[in-house]
């Protein structure tokens, strides 16, 4: 009989609806989220902020999104993806204008 | 089909070039040279769709390989000696990860003694790393056992990379009139890659290989080793597969002249054909002696040869490797391991090392001391020259 080139476990060890993933794999991502370890986290001020993107440069985990304000004078918007932003104040540092401020996370919860 | 006159290092260059893989990355070694220039030149050609990464180092390559081919391609390389040490590290990711990568390994000492030439001191410290190992006799065997690993590689039961071990110049420059399947031979016989294990796919992310505590770990060990097990099965219906299809008859053990025979000589890769000639010498005068050539070293065949070698009185393992300080050989400690409990008596020698010639001759000397010679536990150096420890006189 022929067999099949490759692909999922023709059967699976326990049931036979689930199926297995086999190897050193994660696929939830529970134990990822480093936003868990913040303890104080990036506010910016929108009035002050230039989207000159230095944060978003600089974000070591590359979790800042700057997006420009579509019309002259209005408010530039920075997003931070709080799942992995570990609150290390790098983005604070960078920014030029000084508009970001590290803030105690229990502020938040 | 078309018969072509070819190396071994050809034939391999050429069974990828069949298979299609969609990236090489492949860093040249002697004697290994001619299978990455051969793909280079396909890719120039356009005679092969597929990226050729260069890179580095033979780490290197085998970690790209290992990136390629979570993206869900067939993936080539090949390497020797000292490069294939150089890889071990990510030899063991590749596995563990369960990637189907085939890879030519041209055997070749390991060094110091600095050497260019064969021995398989290589592919033997790797026989723990996870990858599946097949010894090729000659080119065309090199071609056909690359396309069978293939298909054993990306079986969705075993899912594990596989070593196709060709002894340097003896087979990777020695050649032959090969024959070479037609591109839609071999297509029918090996369809293209698809896998949903593990797979880097934006879409469906996946976080592989994070740290895995104690108390997974030996879980996904063992799922690797039902892999290596499953293969056990598996290569043989490939190969019985790959014989109605093409005309080649392989077996993960090949038994010559084994049924009746009292002594038979256990070998690895390019020194069986001599082996075979020494067996049929031996038997036109009357001695009943065997052969049992050893293709699947990895996963290694214990059910056949417990099963063909119950009935033979004395076994000799020839093998062109040591286990320094250790009471046998990588070959004779398996085979010795395998046949536990039967009444056979198992020798070791080792001979061919750094590319010595294996004559006729030195077959016959193991099959004499065979029966001669006291039972020993550790090997015995059948080919060593007896001033060993005296040549190189201090001079003033």
């Amino acid at each position: 009989m022929p067999m099949p080139p490759g692909g999922l476990m023709q059967k699976p060890a326990v049931s036979e609806q689930k199926r297995y993933l086999l190897g050193p794999v994660a696929v939830r991502f529970s134990a990822a989220n480093t936003g868990s370890w913040r303890i104080v986290r990036p506010v910016y001020d929108a009035e002050n902020c230039s989207a000159c993107r230095m944060c978003e440069k600089f974000c070591p985990a590359g979790i800042i999104s700057v997006e420009k304000a579509p019309e002259k004078g209005g408010k530039h918007k920075v997003t931070f993806n709080w799942e992995y932003c570990k609150g290390c104040g790098i983005c604070m540092v960078e920014c030029v204008r000084k508009c970001i401020e590290m803030q105690p996370e229990k502020n938040f919860v | 089909m078309k018969t072509m006159f070819m190396d071994g290092n050809a034939a391999a260059a050429e069974a990828m070039r069949l298979a299609r893989i969609q990236v090489v990355a492949a860093y040249p070694i002697t004697p290994q040279s001619p299978i990455a220039e051969g793909l280079a030149k396909f890719c120039v050609q356009g005679t092969l769709d597929a990226k050729y990464m260069r890179i580095e180092s033979e780490h290197s390559a085998m970690s790209a390989c290992v990136g390629a081919a979570l993206t869900g391609v067939r993936v080539g390389t090949a390497t020797a000696s000292v490069g294939l040490a150089l890889m071990h590290e990510i030899l063991n990711v590749a596995s563990g990860l369960r990637l189907p990568i085939v890879m030519p390994v041209v055997n070749r000492a390991l060094v110091a003694p600095w050497s260019l030439w064969c021995d398989h001191s290589d592919a033997m410290p790797e026989r723990d790393s996870g990858w599946l190992q097949l010894y090729a006799e000659d080119a065309q065997e090199s071609l056909d056992l690359a396309l069978i690993a293939y298909r054993v590689a990306e079986h969705p039961e075993v899912m594990l990379p596989v070593m196709v071990c060709l002894d340097g110049f003896f087979v990777s420059h020695t050649g032959m009139a090969v024959r070479v399947p037609d591109q839609s031979e071999v297509d029918e016989f090996l369809p293209p890659y698809h896998t949903d294990n593990l797979l880097l796919d934006p879409d469906k992310p996946m976080f592989v290989n994070p740290l895995t505590m104690s108390d997974e770990y030996t879980e996904l060990k063992y799922q690797h080793k039902i892999g290596a097990d499953k293969a056990e099965q598996v290569l043989p219906e490939v190969m019985a597969e790959f014989a109605k299809k093409f005309g080649r008859k392989y077996e993960p053990v090949e038994f010559y002249k084994c049924d009746d025979a009292e002594e038979v000589v256990v070998t690895l890769g390019s020194m069986s054909g001599t082996a075979s000639y020494v067996v049929d010498q031996l038997r036109a005068k009357g001695q009943k002696v065997g052969l049992a050539r050893i293709v699947s070293f990895r996963p290694f065949p214990h059910r056949l040869l417990r099963e063909r070698l119950a009935g033979v009185k004395r076994i000799a393992v020839l093998e062109r490797a040591t286990s320094i300080g250790g009471a046998g050989g990588p070959v004779l400690a398996e085979v010795r391991s395998t046949l536990t409990n039967l009444p056979v008596r198992v020798e070791g020698f080792v001979a061919g090392l750094g590319g010595r010639d294996i004559p006729p001759a030195t077959i016959e000397k193991v099959f004499d001391h065979l029966r001669t010679a006291e039972p020993q536990c550790r090997p015995t150096w059948a080919d060593v020259r007896s001033d060993a420890m005296t040549i190189r006189e201090v001079v003033q």
